[in-house]
């Protein structure tokens, strides 16, 4: 607790807390990348792990994405926060009980989250697979983070707020809106629900969510992060404080705008699409100013760079942004886009922002913090220069395939024949060509690995070798005694940073607008969508096969979104309308084929096609890289909750009949036996009440609805 | 065919006026006061991540 002497206090930051989040990103980017190799690996050797279901790619994939983005990451920018908070403050934080109800609740989730996703418990929404008990803990754990902030902001003694602290404000309003936005469910059981939004509308929330996730989770902290911890390492301040403002505002009015640049060419409206590519192109200016204001404030200390770590990892992080931000605004022109959404060449661009900014930064930090934490110097500088190389040339053997891959197969995809045929009509033969580029995908994910175990022995050592210092003293004036030699400033920029509260709520009407203006017409879209009579609600055991897919992650690999390109209506057939998915909650548009689209199987293939690729792929589609599902084919249909989720859907508008649910089971068993019935005729018996059967039947129903008889 | 449905919605054609207009005078408006700033004001600003109030006794030194 602070002391008072005269108009200086005296007062200790609290290191314990940066400790426990510093050793939670190492731990957590170990295990979030070493699932990352898992599933690279099972791309070239689907069964690799055997036919275990917890360990299927579907389910590990989102255990990866989770893994890094909220767990590595997420402890990463914590630990950014809590150091640089308080000694920018000059106040050690609000509340140790809420600091470590932080750790301890943000541990609790980052748990849950890698219990439930490879058990199949998963909304199947991107980055938000996390069932409703979880999201409602994000949410607190989240308010006890912004409490704890703001609260440590109000008890301030510094009297300005530098730029950083105004990206972390943005971080907390930003995420806890969205994160309330995005999940908004109704709970069909404690670890099921379905989310309030279908289809279009669906599809739009997620990725008004799922973009700015990047923007306000994986960027703006950092950015925070990078403007304090530059001007640390190198000793000097940022070069230009006036442009931290312009990126501050700039960034945060336009990035909002940008998310419908994932859902170009598909049934959103042309003028969201547009929107979304002006802004992201809009987003170069302040992404680049950002990036420059950080590379020029090492300006005559070029020197230091060869030499510290730190800095190293933060010249080669903050570059992978401004290439990454470039790249971004790029793939939102249409035309751009056409050719590389959907596949491999998302993966490197994203991979670059993670692997070169997020992790570069959380390196560059932890070299940092933890020889001033434990009062030693670095263990080694080889080793840290070793990681710096292995994790750059990582970097680069991991991304480039993966541009190559992308383009390579996107071409495919779209290459006819003079004759005006498709090309390549087997999806597979587009897979087959790329595998060389998932192997050496997986050798630079590998070598990063190595980089980051090598940082974590480093560390350990250091750590080791000093004794840590749970709290450093400081010493500042008060706030009130600091104002108190302040004269009035006619600036009002001035003032609204010495008011925290209003400035936030400033930061959330930024926000506010775009999303609003996007938001509305949205909103409308559910009761204005002209109905297509041909489509019905699904039958309650394509609803439970419908579940199935969703818990075995399937839209991980498959879209369900036929784009209106002549390549794609060919080997796909009639691309996809908006009306077509008035019922889906969730929508299941899918972000990447891995496997082709999934839209308009129903009717392609018989049952017996489908029950023996779910079995073993390699007998339908030899060569094919999909791992097989023999579980499927034990596992009894649970229909314990279809009543329940019948009752839920009609709640939220699915268009069942009323008090269909008291007759759903009949007809699932009618419709069950119908299909084993026929997989009978074709020597392959099953008993009706496998959980193949509704899988089938869901396979079956996709797309049919408006196929012309 | 979606398009249709938001030619539905009674002056939606104002959004995207609006949403430029908010946009724009606000962010014009932020660059005007940034622009107005003075430079000694911001030089302070940039000094304080190097002013951490910590007691130099307790720093340690990285070579």
């Amino acid at each position: 607790m602070a002391v008072e002497t005269g108009v200086m206090e005296t007062f200790e930051y609290d290191n314990r807390i940066v400790r426990k989040f510093a050793l939670a990103t190492i731990i957590w980017g170990v295990v979030g990348m070493l699932v990352g190799i898992v599933i690279a690996v099972l791309l070239y050797v689907p069964d690799l792990l055997g036919h275990f279901p917890f360990l299927s790619f579907g389910r590990l994939r989102p255990l990866h994405t989770n893994a890094v983005i909220f767990a590595f990451a997420g402890n990463a920018i914590f630990m950014g926060v809590y150091y640089s908070l308080q000694r920018l403050l000059k106040t050690r934080m609000y509340s140790d009980i809420l600091s470590n109800i932080n750790f301890w609740g943000w541990q609790l989730i980052i748990v849950s989250a890698a219990v439930t996703l490879p058990f199949g418990i998963t909304s199947s929404k991107e980055y938000a697979e996390l069932e409703w008990p979880i999201d409602i803990a994000i949410a607190v754990i989240w308010v006890v983070f912004g409490l704890n902030m703001m609260m440590t902001i109000l008890n301030r003694r510094e009297k300005h707020l530098y730029v950083a602290v105004w990206f972390y404000i943005a971080t907390f309003v930003t995420v806890a809106m969205l994160h309330i936005g995005n999940s908004l469910a109704i709970p069909v059981s404690f670890l099921k629900s379905y989310s309030v939004y279908a289809g279009v509308q669906d599809a739009l929330v997620q990725w008004w969510y799922g973009h700015n996730a990047v923007a306000f989770f994986l960027t703006t902290p950092f950015l925070g992060i990078m403007y304090y911890f530059i001007p640390k390492a190198a000793n000097r301040p940022v070069y230009s404080y006036k442009l931290s403002i312009v990126h501050f505002w700039g960034l945060v009015f336009i990035y909002i705008w940008a998310g419908p640049h994932h859902l170009l060419y598909t049934s959103l409206p042309d003028w969201a699409q547009s929107l979304g590519t002006a802004f992201s192109v809009m987003l170069i200016a302040p992404s680049w100013g950002g990036m420059i204001n950080g590379l020029l404030t090492l300006r005559g200390a070029w020197d230091r760079v060869r030499q510290d770590p730190v800095l190293k990892f933060m010249v080669v992080g903050v570059t992978a942004y401004g290439m990454s931000t470039f790249e971004g605004p790029m793939m939102s022109l249409k035309n751009v886009n056409a050719l590389t959404h959907y596949t491999d060449y998302i993966i490197g661009h994203v991979h670059l922002g993670a692997l070169a900014w997020n992790g570069g930064l959380a390196a560059a930090m932890l070299y940092f913090i933890i020889p001033r934490l434990w009062g030693k110097p670095l263990y080694s500088m080889r080793m840290a220069n070793f990681h710096f190389w292995i994790s750059t040339i990582g970097i680069v053997f991991y991304a480039i395939p993966m541009y190559w891959g992308g383009i390579t197969q996107s071409l495919m995809w779209k290459q006819f024949t003079a004759q005006g045929a498709l090309m390549y009509p087997n999806f597979l033969d587009t897979v087959t060509q790329i595998i060389p580029m998932y192997v050496i995908r997986s050798v630079g994910g590998t070598l990063y690995l190595t980089g980051f175990l090598v940082m974590a022995y480093n560390m350990i050592k250091t750590m080791r070798s000093g004794t840590f210092v749970p709290a450093e003293q400081a010493s500042a004036p008060s706030l009130k005694s600091a104002m108190a030699h302040v004269e009035k400033s006619k600036y009002k920029h001035r003032i609204l940073e010495r008011k925290p509260l209003v400035f936030t709520g400033l930061t959330l009407i930024a926000v506010l607008v775009g999303g609003v203006i996007e938001f509305v017409p949205v909103a409308m879209v559910r009761s204005n969508i002209p109905t297509i009579a041909s489509v019905k609600p699904y039958s309650p055991l394509e609803l439970e096969g419908r579940d199935i897919y969703i818990r075995e992650g399937c839209n991980n690999c498959h879209s369900q979104m036929i784009r209106p390109f002549r390549s794609e209506t060919e080997r796909y057939g009639e691309y996809s309308k908006a009306g077509e998915f008035v019922y889906d909650h969730p929508f299941l548009w899918g972000s990447k084929r891995t496997g082709p689209d999934l839209h308009r199987v129903g009717g392609k293939y018989n049952h017996a096609w489908h029950f023996q690729h779910m079995k073993d792929p390699r007998i339908t589609s030899p060569g094919s890289i999909m791992p097989a599902y023999p579980w499927l084919f034990d596992n009894d249909l649970d229909t314990s909750l279809t009543t329940r989720k019948i009752r839920a859907l009609s709640k939220i508008g699915v268009d069942y009949p009323p008090f269909y649910e008291n007759k759903a089971l009949t007809d699932l068993n009618f419709q069950a036996s119908q299909i084993a019935d026929a997989l009978k005729k074709d020597n392959m018996p099953v008993a009706p009440g496998k959980e193949i059967v509704a899988m089938i039947a869901y396979l079956q129903r996709l797309g049919i609805d408006i196929k012309a008889k | 065919m979606i398009s249709k449905v938001l030619n539905d919605i009674s002056g939606v054609g104002i959004y995207p006026v609006a949403t430029l207009i908010i946009f724009f005078s606000i962010f014009g408006f932020m660059l005007v006061k940034v622009l107005m700033r003075k430079k000694s004001e911001d030089a302070a600003m940039a000094q304080l991540p190097l002013e951490d109030g910590v007691i130099p006794s307790q720093e340690v030194k990285h070579g």
